[in-house]
């Protein structure tokens, strides 16, 4: 394929308000060329603005967006480097597949040839020449995604938008379509802005994840620095499974590093570390993941005791509610399924013990 | 079996209400006005002598019918020009309709729900009111000295002592049936351009079309059923029109309606007049048969 790098995006203090509404607050943030870049919030965090502001649909307040170095301000959608796929595909009902693709390529006014060549490698890249003659209705869904995909990817755009592009797929397509919208995105090195709700999603997709919350972005991070090493709570909570528990932290932390605070609802001190230490005077938290937690069936073998008022089997893996004893603290804990030799089976109402190792656990601020 | 095949009696009633209606309204005039089609006029009373004889003591009719009211029909002029000239008038009023119609249609679909409501109330309201009363006030708005004459006059734009003839010409007619008809026209489209998915024009200018382009390959084509059902609605009574035609036009133009009245009441020949009438119909529902078939009219576009 022709198809050059991405483009680097820059987007500079950028606001947007719906009435009394801010759906985007002073947003600034920059993605490199061929990046794929995730931005993750819940509804109404102000992604889908963003995004569209990016596409040029909506205008922003204040701020200004440059692709390729070039100001976007007052450059309409037609005439933006970027293309996007919208999270219904909004194909056309009308026209089939063939003309759904070329129809970029037609607005152009190319020569007709040109636009059948392109048009068939595209659909060469999504595997659908077999369907070119059909019309959006006689396809599934995932025909119908990869469809839209090459729709927006035909006019070879700097920066492509993808608007939760997964979200209409079962849970099984989902995970083929993830790994082949990465390897389309790795060969032609165009620069992905996705919009997800779907944290998992965006964890297996993305370089670089930007979890917003209430039009702001939080954090910007690798899926991996955004799971372990959460910003604040917010961010621990949206992203994965946790134990938030309420820490006390002896003096305030200056920098990061080991540290020690005290959990009630653990009846004891714990030996944390933390990256982001939270605002002096602030409430802190310590965030504790399910599979950090160590599980004996054995009462004595490790130094915190508990009872299982409850387990889910996965499969996979079993996670459990553990009542910790002396607290009114329930703990979720998992453990992977695997065959371990002459242990007892933990099951209802089992006494257990357990054990956070030191430096397991983060403390992070509201 | 929990009686799914059996239909109750408020089913029945449901199914077989309108059923009767259309027997009663519908076909058993309609079947009246074909029977007479096929008879010779006479003067008698009725003015025709029967297709269909029951000769004495016999179960089955006899048919004595001709089919020379048809053959008159292709033989004299009047009839096709009558035909073809309310084919013409009416084709010219759907045009109108259909080009004051659509940007209004467009307007309300893009509107916000509330002033939604209201702009299609403005459109229905008209409706509420005797058509003929409104066809009325539309000869007080274009007679010589009525509302637009004395508005282009004192505006300058002509001499107020030669007013423009407006009534009695093709013009008026076009007004009086786009005026009357308009609401026909509007609803569909609107129907069918509420039901556009914006996201699709977002695509279309996210791909670089224009807004005309946009327009041209996206809205227009997606809204066809809407255009086809409104052009129908207006063009199929609108050719059969009577009323707007002998207030507003003139003497010389030829409608299919007039001649119908014409024959009925003034020559009394009533077999030719319902000869005249089935012809209609049968101009009208052929084209409409074609179209049902359409891929667009049944909204697969």
């Amino acid at each position: 394929m022709a198809e050059g790098r991405g483009s680097p995006v820059r987007i500079t203090g950028v606001t947007k308000r719906f009435g009394d509404f801010t759906a985007v607050e002073d947003l600034s943030l920059e993605i490199a060329g061929g990046e794929l870049f995730c931005l993750l919030g819940g509804s109404g965090s102000g992604k889908t603005t963003l995004l569209r502001m990016l596409a040029g649909f909506e205008t922003p307040d204040s701020g200004r967006i440059e692709i390729d170095g070039q100001d976007m301000t007052g450059v309409p959608p037609a005439d933006r480097p970027v293309n996007m796929m919208f999270q219904s595909y909004a194909l056309f009902p009308h026209m089939t597949v063939e003309r759904n693709v070329g129809y970029g390529l037609r607005q152009e006014r190319l020569p007709r040839a040109e636009i059948a060549e392109r048009v068939r490698r595209m659909l060469d890249l999504v595997r659908m020449t077999p369907y070119a003659g059909r019309k959006p209705h006689q396809l599934s869904g995932g025909q119908r995604q990869r469809v839209a995909l090459a729709r927006a990817l035909v006019k070879q755009p700097k920066v492509l938008l993808l608007d939760e592009p997964l979200s209409a797929l079962d849970k099984k397509l989902r995970g083929e379509t993830q790994f082949e919208l990465m390897q389309i995105q790795e060969r032609l090195k165009t620069t992905f802005i996705v919009v997800t709700h779907d944290q998992e999603e965006a964890m297996v997709l993305a370089e670089r994840i930007g979890v917003m919350d209430h039009g702001r972005l939080i954090q910007v991070d690798s899926p991996r620095r955004v799971y372990e090493s959460p910003k604040n709570r917010f961010i621990a909570d949206f992203i994965g499974r946790v134990n938030l528990l309420a820490a006390r932290l002896p003096a305030p932390i200056t920098a990061p590093g080991p540290v020690e605070v005290e959990v009630p609802a653990l009846g004891g001190v714990i030996a944390a570390r933390c990256d982001h230490p939270p605002a002096a005077g602030g409430a802190a938290w310590l965030v504790l993941r399910p599979e950090m937690i160590e599980i004996a069936p054995d009462p004595r073998a490790l130094p915190r005791r508990g009872r299982v008022e409850g387990y889910a089997y996965f499969g996979d893996m079993t996670e459990y509610r553990i009542r910790v004893d002396g607290t009114d603290t329930l703990l979720r804990a998992v453990r992977t399924n695997r065959p371990r030799e002459g242990e007892a089976e933990i099951g209802w109402d089992s006494a257990i013990s357990f054990d956070i190792p030191a430096g397991s656990a983060l403390v992070v601020g509201e | 079996m929990t009686g799914a095949r059996r239909i109750g009696a408020g089913r029945a009633l449901v199914i077989w209400l309108p059923m009767l209606w259309l027997i009663l309204f519908f076909l058993l005039p309609f079947a009246i006005v074909a029977h007479v089609s096929l008879s010779e006029a006479t003067i008698a009373m009725p003015p025709y002598r029967p297709a269909l004889v029951w000769p004495e003591g016999g179960w089955l009719p006899e048919y004595r019918g001709t089919l020379d009211n048809y053959r008159f029909l292709l033989e004299d002029p009047l009839y096709l020009g009558a035909y073809l000239g309310s084919i013409r008038m009416a084709g010219i009023a759907t045009a109108l309709c259909l080009l004051v119609a659509y940007p209004m249609a467009y307007l309300i679909a893009r509107s916000a729900p509330a002033t939604r409501i209201v702009l299609l109330m403005l459109v229905v309201l008209p409706f509420w009111t005797s058509s003929l009363l409104r066809i009325y006030a539309l000869i007080g708005v274009l007679s010589p000295n009525g509302f637009l004459n004395s508005a282009l006059g004192w505006l300058g734009l002509i001499d107020p002592d030669r007013p423009i003839q407006f009534l009695q010409t093709d013009f008026a007619v076009y007004l009086g049936i786009t005026f009357t008809y308009l609401p026909l026209m509007v609803l569909p489209l609107y129907a069918t351009l509420e039901k556009l998915d914006p996201s699709l024009l977002e695509a279309s200018a996210d791909l670089g079309a224009s807004a005309f382009g946009t327009f041209w390959q996206v809205t227009l084509p997606l809204s066809l059923p809407g255009v086809l059902a409104g052009c129908l609605l207006v063009f199929i009574p609108a050719v059969g029109e009577f009323v707007i035609p002998a207030l507003l036009g003139g003497p010389d133009q030829l409608m299919i309606g007039r001649v119908l009245w014409t024959e009925f009441f003034n020559n009394r020949d009533w077999p030719v007049a319902s000869a005249v009438a089935i012809a209609m119909l049968a101009f009208l529902v052929v084209p409409f048969m074609i179209l049902r078939n359409s891929p667009a009219l049944r909204g697969e576009g």
